[in-house]
């Protein structure tokens, strides 16, 4: 038996034991009886119900339908709060929201669920490229989240593409206006309306969108759009903020926290994702991004809010390599044996696994725990016989 | 729209051995044997509204549904609760049962639906009370076993991090022990897809248990093995 089937069974066992003190099975018999009665539907004509369950249960898959633009495609599958949904290598997957919107995610696209509502959702792609169909009403407000990058939709038909490695950014609008903000964008939010495209790689901006439909908003304009579609005529044409200017081929986009982070300026870095959120970061970023921030607050003296950044980043992200390196992080921050312990069972062969071998010593000889001071050091010196640590791991064995 | 509401009635064939006598005639009077004995005048009478029959239904059924429930879902007060919101939900779609012996697969697809709707109630509550998100995982009862009270709260905390697909296929492969076929029925997916999603949920927990002491005893084996790699 595997030891996940024995824990399993274990598990079930206490489960089992515990549930024998509940009430009888006659009183709970009864209960449901009541219940039965109290959930009869009242008069009303059956076709009716039949009917809004029809159009209720038609609506997402029909955005579906939309973007896919043909039968034969895998079925939408519902989504919830929170959830993670990949589309496997090979195979596009369809997505249906309540509101009667949908997406398509390209095989191997990525993206997170953060708020589902009647009239909307907030979506982060964390990586690949999605293709969205935003049901239009007047209420609706979604919100589709990758890196920095935010696209404030109210009705429309748009892809965005992630690459949190290249910090590569596209989006392809087909139908409607969209606005789109970026963290720190001292020079307001950018608006585009069909159809349109916007690619912003490391900071260098490039769009094929004419002049004429695209514009920068100031920053204190609010990302809301008009409920409706709007035509080019509609869309300012030239830029409304001094500091700003229609999109050309090349901007030059200011400086993010990431940009001042590789200019070695962390207390500037650490002030511009400040202004962004921190928390917001830490649910929305990739996970490369994620050790950068923690680094910023790090080196600027915020020493807490890296050790909170980090330990998101393993429940985020459970199982990568930045996870194993934020294990490695926090163990060097301080907090303890354990962390190093965690990074080496995760990447016994990574990078960082002699220096986590090394400080697994130290800290396990400060800890006083010396039976464990003595496994570790002969496991290292059984490695790393000419290692960094290997006089140390001598010492503590008394050799 | 209910999930389950969605899904059911799609079970076309059972994977669960039950005992069907189509001889049989639907009996006047429901006692505690008789739906087992006639899932098709069972499914006939709760068609008509017939509340003996439900009574019946619920007593037969209802540990199999609490104990599937239960499985997902970790330890709760609410238990009950649910396990009876699963057996509304199944006298509500009874017309759309197609096959009257798919009776169990079809209520263990309603079952692991009412959990995983559940499940996102029980996150939006705590999001509305700061809801303790240990408390639930209490057993009510008195274990005589601290450490094993603590692997089964470290169970569910990791499995609170695990996506609801992973989530509901671990626990009813590993945890209830069902067979992956009827993983597969109860999940409404092939078995292509339930095997796929168990190796998924079977990495993301040792990934995810290794932060958890508590499951030390049970996954060391997996340490010890790795360390042993990492010697070689």
């Amino acid at each position: 038996m595997n030891r996940l089937e024995q824990l399993g069974r274990d598990v079930a066992r206490m489960q089992d034991e515990a549930r024998t003190n509940r009430p009888g099975n006659e009183q709970a018999a009864q209960s449901f009886i009541r219940a039965l009665r109290r959930s009869r539907p009242r008069a009303r004509p059956r076709w009716q119900l039949l009917l809004v369950a029809a159009v209720a249960a038609l609506v997402p898959l029909a955005a579906v339908w939309v973007l896919h633009g043909r039968a034969g495609h895998p079925t939408a599958s519902a989504v919830e709060v929170g959830q993670s949904l990949v589309a496997t290598s090979g195979q596009s997957r369809p997505v249906a929201f309540p509101d009667g919107s949908g997406a398509i995610l390209t095989p191997g696209a990525e993206v997170v669920v953060r708020e589902l509502t009647e009239s909307g959702a907030q979506v982060d792609v964390a990586s690949g490229e999605v293709s969205f169909a935003v049901h239009h009403r007047d209420n609706t407000k979604w919100l589709v989240g990758a890196g920095p990058f935010r696209v404030h939709v109210t009705g429309t038909r748009f892809a965005v593409t992630w690459a949190p490695d290249r910090e590569r950014f596209s989006l392809r609008l087909s139908e409607g206006s969209v606005v789109v903000s970026i963290e720190n964008a001292s020079h307001g939010d950018v608006k585009l309306a069909a159809p349109a495209s916007l690619v912003v790689e490391r900071g260098q901006w490039q769009s094929d969108t004419p002049a004429s439909v695209a514009s920068v908003l100031p920053p204190s304009a609010s990302p809301e759009v008009s409920a409706a579609p709007t035509s080019s005529a509609a869309e300012g044409n030239e830029p409304v903020d001094d500091r700003g200017a229609a999109l050309s081929p090349t901007h030059a986009a200011p400086k993010s926290w990431q940009d001042l982070s590789r200019s070695g300026d962390y207390a500037a870095a650490y002030e511009s994702a400040s202004k962004r959120g921190i928390t917001s970061l830490t649910e929305t970023a990739a996970s490369s991004s994620l050790l950068t921030l923690a680094e910023v607050c790090r080196f600027s003296g915020h020493a807490g809010e890296a050790a909170q950044i980090l330990t998101r980043l393993r429940q985020r992200f459970p199982g990568t390599d930045d996870a194993a390196t934020a294990a490695f992080e926090l163990g060097r921050d301080g907090g303890g044996a354990s962390w190093f312990r965690a990074y080496l069972a995760e990447r016994p062969n990574g990078a960082l696994a002699l220096e986590a071998s090394g400080r697994l010593l130290e800290a396990l000889s400060r800890s006083g725990d010396r039976a464990a001071a003595h496994d570790a050091a002969r496991a290292y010196l059984s490695r790393y016989p000419n290692g960094p640590h290997a006089a140390f791991a001598r010492q503590l064995l008394g050799s | 729209v209910s999930t389950a509401d969605d899904l059911v009635g799609t079970v076309t064939s059972p994977s669960l051995a039950l005992v069907a006598n189509p001889d049989a005639r639907p009996p006047r009077r429901w006692g505690p044997l008789d739906p087992v004995a006639d899932r098709t005048a069972l499914v006939l009478a709760l068609r008509r509204g017939d509340e003996q029959a439900a009574a019946a239904f619920f007593r037969e059924f209802s540990p199999l549904v609490e104990r599937t429930i239960g499985r997902i879902v970790g330890f709760d007060d609410d238990l009950p609760d649910a396990t009876q919101e699963a057996f509304l939900r199944a006298m509500r779609s009874m017309d759309r049962l197609r096959d009257p012996q798919a009776l169990v697969d079809w209520l263990l697809q309603i079952a692991v639906f009412t959990a995983t709707d559940w499940l996102r109630s029980r996150k939006r509550r705590r999001w509305l009370v700061f809801f303790d998100p240990e408390r639930h995982q209490e057993p009510a009862a008195p274990d005589p076993d601290d450490a094993g009270r603590d692997a089964l709260r470290a169970t569910y905390r990791v499995l609170d991090r695990m996506s609801m697909e992973e989530r509901t296929v671990f626990a009813l492969r590993f945890i209830d022990g069902m067979e992956l076929s009827t993983v597969a029925s109860a999940c409404a997916c092939s078995l292509a897809t339930a095997k796929r999603r168990l190796t998924r949920a079977a990495a993301r927990f040792h990934a995810l248990a290794r932060s958890e002491r508590a499951l030390a005893p049970w996954l060391e084996h997996e340490l010890r093995i790795a360390r042993a790699k990492e010697r070689s």
